[in-house]
């Protein structure tokens, strides 16, 4: 450093000080506690929705019961009685008031078919649908972004023109066809895994695994397939910034350039993708569920749409909403973090 | 030196329609897997059209004799358990996907466009409950979202095609939404609209410059998408009924005998596959080719 | 003076879907040592691709570089691997770059100390706290109130100027021998250029640093730059000492832009001329002159020659056309 420190002592001094305007650092709590307060927003409509939808649809289920359990002997007086039992006597308001309330205290309501506690079914349930989602998402990035990255900086070579050709396939299979192409493939021809069902991790973990393969996968593939096209264009796009420019013109070697200078610039738009694939597969668990015979929420929601047993449908889409909302409160977060413009603004 | 600068006349010459066109023709067919998507949809558009002047059987009518038969020159691929050809329900069911995906994708596109246009327009609270409210629809996966107000209206045709119009409402109206707002802060509009024009004039002429493109591609993508869900539903038992001849419930139906019959099963499969890869592939050359920049966005 | 860095013949092509663009076509120039030397001309004329040659940082695709030899430090450095382990160790070392968007130049997701420290780390073999007590100083140094605590900070939170004052301290950072500054203010408004411009040449006349000042704006080298390279359609159209080229510019080009200059030594109603027509397309280049169809010199010979060759026009000062412009000037005059 010829000369540098000699000169240090007299720092050449700006005539103009008004280009002096640095932001100020504002408070990140701050911006998660707004975030979760239009969460809770988007929640509270999310279960007007829910509950309106469901009281205005045509049918009604005291009816609907009567006619399904062929109690059609009840008098007009039961059917009142019924009716009242499940409060459905009430003004509509007053109706959404007690179910929310009964919601908040953790009560979903009472199935009119099975007579039981829809929470407690729900809750026995989510655990099952939750790890499937967890090792799907996990998956997910585990593949899809260094797949991503590797196209990206490989570009134009024969294993970018892989990575596009199987991205862009994998982003049209329809879940449970895929599914009954596995089951056909490894179950039954090759029987290497078990055809369907499901066994808890305390009773065999070797077939909980076994079981778990194909369901993991089905519902995985859209989100490594969406997650490697997203990383790989969004890399592309960054390779060609003007600060990309600056840093090889630092020196840097290619290593440096991908890993320090483009790759959390890179991932940012990524993180979005992550949130809609999160997103896509609690969808995906409904049928995931019902192809494999899965006894997870997504199951429950099927044959509770199949039945038009509200209650069911009421509380799991409740559910799913408060996880999907979860999952964008923490994606905003990790946005955050990755992206200082947003920290601190 | 600050008096002393040195202006350069701008080039700003406009480049004909023509060229325009010759280069959109060049981007879109320049990769060929466009050109392998649009052959794809171009036939599936000819299928649901002549579909019933080239279809060898009836779809829908029962034909016990022939139950579960193997391909035969008779049967190209075969029959299912009621003894239908399911070359034909293939056929047929091209017409099902397109009818309900274009009606469905068209729906959700008017109804989005119009409540986000509204929203980003008027602001305010309107824009707060407006922007709300699908933010709350966008809290639901679009299968669970389809599935419950399918089964809630109570199935067939009409009642997914709404069900799947309300799922894909969303993203059209954040992306009018973004246009508006874009258009409303634009310093152009500001200059021109405090000379006294009238400002929906301006609006209009702005949005449909600006969003021709992006909505082009997202028309196109979201149709493979929809056409996917369509399936979906169908395959769950909720979306449409038999006999009507539809994919997903082809799919469904022919589980049962997957072992023995694994045909019934994948080519209803890959008959979807190929539809929502042709859609995709000319919904990513349509963006290449119309506005490079929305690359990584949509 | 010695001669620091010495290109002979460069010449870099574009592919482009229209065609190949001869973006630089020939060109040859020497930069001494502790000298400031301006390249002036219209966007699009090869001037920052000039520059992003000599550090063969082109992108590729679409550029590659198809010729000629860049001298520095008796090595030419267009023999070196395009990101090889030689070349990566003269940029940022050796010679070091200024861009023209400070907005966009900076890694927005880095904080300044990361940016300015790295080179540092990698060239001079700096541990991290070491780089980071450097950047400090650095930044003091190109006059950014506050260092220390502003040291932490990212990009965004700086405004234009204050982001062109980051990329010059990264500039400076391993005391480089040569900057070369791509429009370094052009981004900014014109109080602030001013500024940056005068830190810019007290630096470098601090460090011992020669400078190449790419510019559009003739006022900036005519008050900095020592020599000036005109640079028109890809190729060095004049070059010579500033004051000569002021006084006695011999390409019509020149002329152009120099009648567009608002001058104080002239009276006030003089009117400033802008150069009729446009650039060239660089793409279809017929084999005369570039700056033919624009030209209001033009003779008969330039219609049926060649591109004139860059020739000596007097001491240090040579220029590519067939006019005696000096002749036809005088001339005009009477």
């Amino acid at each position: 450093m010829r000369g540098l420190t000699r000169k240090m002592s007299s720092p050449v001094r700006s005539p103009f000080r008004r280009d002096l305007t640095g932001l100020k650092e504002s408070d990140v709590t701050t911006y998660i506690v707004r975030r979760l307060l239009q969460s809770i927003v988007v929640l509270l409509l999310v279960s007007i929705f829910v509950f309106l939808a469901i009281r205005l649809m045509p049918g009604d289920p005291i009816k609907l019961m009567v006619y399904e359990s062929n109690l059609t002997g009840l008098s007009p007086q039961q059917l009142a009685d019924l009716r009242h039992e499940y409060g459905l006597d009430k003004p509509l308001a007053l109706q959404y008031l007690d179910w929310l309330g009964g919601v908040l205290q953790g009560n979903l309501g009472i199935s009119v078919f099975t007579k039981t506690p829809v929470a407690k079914e729900i809750f026995r349930r989510l655990p099952i649908t939750f790890e499937i989602g967890l090792w799907s998402l996990l998956l997910s990035i585990v593949i899809g972004v260094p797949v991503g990255i590797i196209s990206a900086v490989r570009r134009g070579t024969w294993i970018d023109q892989l990575v596009v050709t199987l991205s862009n396939i994998g982003v049209t299979i329809p879940v449970f066809w895929l599914g009954v192409i596995l089951m056909l493939v490894f179950s039954l021809y090759l029987k290497w895994l078990p055809v369907m069902g499901f066994t808890p991790l305390t009773e065999d973990p070797g077939m909980h695994f076994k079981q778990l393969v194909m369901p993991v996968i089905c519902s995985s593939l859209f989100s490594v397939a969406a997650l490697a096209r997203q990383t790989r264009s969004s890399m592309l796009e960054v390779m060609h910034q003007d600060y990309i420019r600056t840093a090889w013109s630092k020196g840097l070697n290619e290593n440096a350039i991908i890993f320090k200078h483009a790759l959390k610039n890179g991932l940012i738009p990524v993180i979005t993708t992550l949130g809609l694939s999160a997103r896509g597969i609690v969808g995906g668990s409904t049928v995931v569920e019902t192809v494999f015979s899965i006894p997870g929420m997504g199951r429950l929601l099927v044959s509770a749409v199949s039945n038009l047993d509200y209650a069911y449908v009421q509380g799991i889409i409740l559910i799913i909403a408060a996880t999907v909302v979860a999952i964008n409160v923490l994606i905003d977060i990790v946005y955050g973090w990755a992206d200082p413009r947003i920290r601190y603004s | 030196m600050s008096s002393n600068e040195t202006t350069w006349t701008d080039k700003s010459e406009t480049p004909p329609r023509a060229s325009e066109w010759r280069r959109f023709r060049r981007v879109f067919f320049g990769r060929r897997v466009v050109v392998f998507g649009t052959v794809i949809i171009g036939f599936l558009v000819l299928m649901a059209i002549i579909g019933p002047w080239i279809a060898p059987y009836d779809p829908i009518k029962i034909n016990l004799r022939e139950r579960l038969q193997d391909p035969s020159w008779q049967h190209w691929l075969g029959t299912d358990n009621y003894g239908r050809d399911i070359l034909s329900r293939i056929i047929y069911g091209a017409r099902t996907s397109l009818q309900i995906g274009l009606l469905s994708v068209g729906l959700a596109s008017i109804v989005g466009m119009i409540l986000g246009g509204v929203a980003a327009y008027y602001g305010g609270w309107i824009e707060a409950i407006i922007m709300r409210f699908i933010d709350a629809l966008m809290s639901i996966p679009v299968v669970v979202l389809a599935l419950v107000i399918a089964a809630l209206l109570g199935g067939g045709e009409t009642n997914v095609i709404i069900a799947l119009s309300v799922s894909q409402m969303p993203q059209y109206a954040r992306l009018m939404a973004g246009q508006v707002v874009s258009v409303k802060e634009n310093d152009y509009i500001l200059a021109v609209k405090s000379l006294g024009a009238n400002d929906w004039r301006i609006l209009f002429n702005h949005l449909f410059t600006n969003s021709v493109a992006p909505l082009i591609v997202q028309f196109t993508l979201t149709l493979g998408g929809t056409i996917l869900a369509e399936a979906t539903l169908s395959f769950l038992g909720i979306g449409i009924q038999e006999p009507t001849p539809a994919w997903g419930a082809m799919i469904s139906n022919a589980r049962e005998y997957l072992m023995d019959h694994p045909l019934l099963s994948i080519a209803p499969g890959v008959a979807i596959m190929l539809v929502v890869f042709g859609f995709n592939m000319i919904g990513d050359g349509l963006r290449d080719a119309l506005d490079p920049r929305l690359r990584g966005r949509l | 003076m010695a001669i620091l860095l010495d290109v002979k013949n460069l010449q870099t092509r574009f592919d482009t879907e229209a065609g190949v663009v001869k973006a630089v076509d020939g060109v040859s120039f020497h930069i001494n040592e502790q000298e400031i030397v301006g390249f002036v001309g219209e966007s699009g004329c090869g001037k920052s691709v000039t520059q992003l040659s000599v550090m063969q940082l082109i992108p590729n695709p679409p550029g590659r570089i198809i010729g000629g030899e860049v001298w520095f430090d008796g090595k030419d450095l267009l023999k070196y691997e395009r990101n090889g382990s030689e070349m990566r160790s003269v940029r940022g070392s050796k010679i070091s770059m200024i861009f023209q968007e400070p907005m966009t130049s900076l890694n927005p997701v880095l904080t300044i100390s990361e940016q300015i420290g790295e080179s540092m780390q990698l060239h001079l073999r700096l541990n991290k706290a070491d780089a980071r007590k450097r950047a400090v100083e650095l930044l003091s140094l190109v006059g950014i109130p506050a260092a220390e605590s502003r040291i932490d900070d990212y990009p965004h939170q700086f405004s234009g100027g204050m982001r062109q004052r980051v990329m010059i301290a990264i500039g400076l950072a391993c005391n480089p021998r040569l900057i070369i500054a791509d429009e370094p203010t052009t981004a900014l408004d014109v109080t602030t250029q001013a500024v940056l411009l005068e830190l810019i040449k007290d630096l470098v006349k601090r460090f011992n640093t020669s400078l190449t000042l790419v510019t559009h704006n003739l006022g900036v080298v005519a008050r900095y730059a020592q020599r000036i390279y005109v640079m028109y359609a890809g190729r060095i159209v004049e070059a010579g000492p500033t004051n000569e080229i002021f006084a006695h510019p011999r390409h019509p080009y020149t002329v152009g832009l120099l009648k567009c200059v608002p001058r104080l030594d002239q009276p006030r109603d003089k009117q400033l001329v802008p150069i009729e027509g446009l650039p060239p397309n660089l793409i279809k280049m017929p084999p005369m002159c570039a700056f033919l169809p624009r030209c209001a010199y033009r003779i008969n010979r330039c219609e049926k020659s060649h591109w004139p060759p860059l020739t000596p026009v007097g001491e240090h000062h040579s220029a590519a056309c067939f006019v005696n412009l000096e002749a036809t000037l005088e001339n005009d005059d009477k």
